[in-house]
């Protein structure tokens, strides 16, 4: 597997896994279920310097808003790539919630997605190396959205769409 | 496709994946637009050895969709579908005679 | 009508490009085929009972004369000249090859045209009234709010992966002729002076398995918010819609479920959440709505006799004419103008087929006698000429004539809407095509077809409802009887604003059976119909016991 970075800026890198049953010590970062996370919530964040979670795709988001100020990345796992609830679930965590740290994709996702990921607030993907072209590809394609999505609001590192490039002089092209 | 196993005796049918014509797998091991080409298993061991091989080629990306489907046989021994779908599968549109497999188009 | 700016071709072009090298990965098996259906499904892209069939989207219903020989083109190319217009406004090749698909992407995208979200469980191509522009009931042209829609749902990043397929239908008159209803979303423009501009949303309508008319969630809607609160109903039903069971993902259930209040309460509620910072998405759309609503402005009309008098004439002495002016030409809110329906219903031919020289007869027409040289794709299955100078109607009757496009039976029972069915589609239990083609022969005289009048007789081959059976006056519904084709009939349906259900009156028929079953169902209405009713006027005063009687009654 490999990481690809979907928004420019933002560092990547891998996080250690740490097992629902593994004693927890003190390290930078570690990333674990959000159920370890809800048992031993301030044992967790006190262990790592930096704490990350991993949650299903239909996790509802009110299960994360009592952590999204002491997360530093969230990984949503979809079961298949065909179930867009992760996409809707980025955009809660980012819109509604207001999280900033990173999110990430993982699961049997097809590297043709890497662009719809990027928009609905994913920073990376996990993708196995064969299909890292195919999605560096799909990352460059479509570059002037048609729609503005919720999350365009609160993102400044978002492309501009193409109602902006069209009506907003902020976007006019010279 | 049928998810139960139709009745025997029976033929492999798929699609072509470049052009997704109606094809049936021969006792030559190729595949080819002619029902009455295809190669018939009388049991089930015989059923079996013909749907691997199918599957052999769809994972070879020759053809898709293969399925094991029920044949009647002619006079001479040719099978052709059971079904009244696979039938009209097998031949084309009933309402556009001039342009099936029956046709030369 | 909508041209493309820079940034509808590159979109187009884009997408060209990916399906390219999704088409190549999957030839050389890096793509598995579960991984490369739903691309390209989500591209129009299907395989069916005999080969590859792809789906062109003509959105909302109007072509240019030069798309429609573009696609005429593409038929005689790539297909086996022919092509089929859809119940949805789409446009199906039956015979395509995997390898020609991009080429023929390039050739659709030469004429701003793509099947970009033709099927897959996305938000497919919007649709609307095909009258659009031209009907004298609107309250504005529906069809800037429809591309404003269509270019909104475009490789959506948040929607192109819905439990099902999404579809919106949009009009803007109290006469629903794209059955809205019946759609997962429909919207209808309502102007009054209380509220102002804004639309009636409607949500969860839909035929299939589990059928519905969709209630309303939101009375009035400022046409300003229109893409905030589609989006607002789109994550709802994208977060709640069911994964579980395919038969019970579309919006229609889920609206069910919860129940059409708590449905709206959730859609509202995301609605705030989306509210302040969101205001700018509705500016710039008030803005965009200026922009599109330019490409729709009528076209320039002459000041014409509202009557010619040779137009009357023909009309008292050819009653072929006669018939045609009565049943396919509707009035045109501009005076001398008029609306002409296309009929791709010939009597024994294929509903909704068009050969590549019909397809280009009806171009060049549209360029000699269409003001805007437009033409109209109908969910009935038919084209329209939507701005034809009255004085022009007997010299288009004989040109449409000459290449078998004159039936003058629009509304009447041999204008037969009818799915692929068993032809040509792989989920089919039974043809429909072959039915319709037995009730055309049934019923050949014209003059008998205007004496009974309005009747919609729509023909599904199984109960996914392509055919829109339970929107029929009459339905029929194709069943699977141990490995037999048989037929169900259904009275009742209705998809227009009095939107209703047809229900199934009875045991179902042979094949043979069913068009007996037609005709005896018209028979009883003929016997019974009082003053003007139309069939359904009857049937719903006399409710289905009289219809059963003659159906089931031992002789
Ligand atoms: S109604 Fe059924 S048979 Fe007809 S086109 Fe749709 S899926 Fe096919």
């Amino acid at each position: 597997m490999h990481l690809l970075k979907l928004t420019p800026g933002r560092r990547v890198h891998d996080w250690p896994e740490i097992d629902d049953d593994t004693a927890l010590s003190p390290q930078t970062h570690g990333l674990v279920s959000l159920d370890r996370l809800e048992r031993d919530g301030e044992a967790v964040v006190r262990a790592f310097g930096a704490v990350g979670v991993r949650v299903a795709g239909d996790t509802e988001p009110a299960r994360l808003a009592p952590w999204v100020d002491r997360l530093h990345l969230v990984e949503i796992a979809f079961p298949d790539f065909k179930d867009g609830r992760g996409f809707t679930l980025a955009m809660r965590l980012r819109k509604d919630l207001g999280y900033r740290g990173e999110v990430r994709a993982a699961g049997p996702l097809l590297p043709d997605q890497a662009r719809f990921l990027a928009r609905c607030g994913f920073d990376s993907l996990a993708v196995s190396s064969n299909r890292e072209p195919v999605a560096r590809a799909a990352l460059a394609r479509f570059e002037v959205p048609m729609q503005s999505t919720a999350l365009d609001q609160v993102r400044a590192d978002r492309p501009a769409t193409a109602l902006e490039r069209r009506h907003d002089a902020k976007f006019a092209v010279a | 496709m049928p998810k139960k196993k139709p009745q025997g005796p029976w033929i492999v049918t798929a699609n072509d994946l470049l052009t997704g014509r109606v094809v049936f797998l021969t006792a030559a091991g190729d595949w080819q637009g002619e029902a009455g080409q295809a190669a018939v298993a009388h049991n089930d061991d015989m059923a079996d050895y013909l749907m691997d091989r199918a599957q052999a080629d769809a994972v070879a990306n020759l053809v898709v969709e293969p399925a094991l489907i029920g044949a009647v046989l002619d006079g001479e021994d040719r099978p052709r579908p059971a079904r009244n779908r696979e039938a009209i599968r097998a031949t084309g549109p009933t309402v556009r005679r001039d342009l099936g497999y029956q046709s030369a188009n | 009508m909508y041209r493309y700016d820079e940034y509808d071709h590159a979109l187009v072009r884009d997408r060209i490009a990916e399906f390219r090298d999704q088409v190549t990965r999957r030839l050389s098996g890096e793509l598995s085929e579960d991984e490369f259906k739903p691309l390209r499904l989500m591209n129009g892209l299907y395989l069916q009972l005999h080969a590859y069939m792809l789906r062109v989207a003509i959105p909302y219903g109007t072509l240019s004369s030069a798309q429609m020989r573009r696609l005429a083109r593409i038929a005689r190319l790539y297909d086996k000249g022919y092509a089929h217009f859809t119940t949805r406004q789409n446009v199906q090749y039956n015979w395509p090859a995997l390898k020609d698909v991009p080429d023929i992407l390039a050739e659709l995208a030469d004429v701003e045209m793509h099947a970009i979200q033709t099927s897959g469980n996305c938000i497919r191509n919007v649709t609307s009234d095909q009258f659009a522009g031209a009907a004298a009931d609107e309250i504005a042209d529906p069809r800037p709010y429809a591309e404003l829609i269509r270019q909104w749902s475009m490789l959506h990043p948040e929607f192109s992966y819905l439990p099902r397929k999404f579809k919106v239908a949009v009009v803007a008159s109290a006469n629903d002729r794209a059955a809205v209803r019946l759609h997962d979303v429909g919207l209808i423009l309502h102007d009054d002076a209380e509220h102002g501009r804004g639309f009636e949303v409607i949500v969860g309508g839909g035929m299939g398995r589990s059928p519905f008319v969709g209630p309303t969630i939101r009375r009035h809607l400022p046409e300003g918010q229109l893409l905030r609160y589609l989006d607002a109903i789109l994550r709802t039903y994208n977060w709640f819609g069911r994964r579980d069971n395919k038969y019970k993902a579309r919006i229609k259930i889920l609206v069910h479920e919860m129940g059409a209040e708590a449905f709206a309460r959730a859609v509202e509620a995301e609605f705030e959440r989306l509210g302040d910072a969101n205001r700018d998405i509705d500016r710039l759309a008030e803005t965009e709505m200026a922009r599109l609503q330019a490409f729709f402005a009528a076209p320039a009309f002459e000041a014409v006799a509202a009557e010619p008098a040779h137009v009357l004439r023909a009309y008292d002495q050819d009653t072929g004419f006669r018939l045609w002016m009565d049943h396919n030409v509707m009035s045109h809110r501009q005076p001398g103008y008029a609306s002409a329906v296309i009929s791709l219903k010939p009597h024994g031919g294929i509903p909704g087929d068009a050969t590549a020289e019909q397809m280009e007869a009806v171009a060049d027409l549209a360029d000699r006698f269409d003001a805007a040289g437009e033409i109209r794709v109908t969910h009935e299955q038919n084209l329209v000429l939507p701005h034809v100078k009255k004085a022009d109607l007997p010299v288009l009757f004989a040109a449409l004539a000459r290449h078998g496009l004159a039936t003058a039976n629009a509304g009447l029972v041999t204008d037969i809407i009818a799915c692929p069915g068993l032809d040509y589609c792989a989920l089919a239990n039974a043809r429909s095509i072959p039915l319709a083609q037995k009730i055309a022969a049934r019923f050949d005289d014209l003059q008998r077809l205007a004496d009974i009048g309005e009747v919609k007789i729509k023909i599904s081959g199984c109960i996914n409802a392509c055919g829109h059976h339970h929107a029929g006056h009459i339905g029929i519904l194709g069943v699977d009887k141990k490995g037999d084709e048989a037929y169900q009939l259904l009275l009742g349906g209705s998809g227009a604003e009095d939107a209703s259900l047809a229900q199934i009156v009875g045991p179902g028929f042979s094949e043979d059976g069913i068009v007996d079953a037609v005709a005896t169902v018209i028979d009883t209405y003929l016997s019974l119909r009082e003053g003007g009713e139309r069939f359904l006027d009857t049937y719903r005063r006399l409710g289905a016991d009289p219809f059963k009687e003659a159906l089931y009654a031992p002789a």
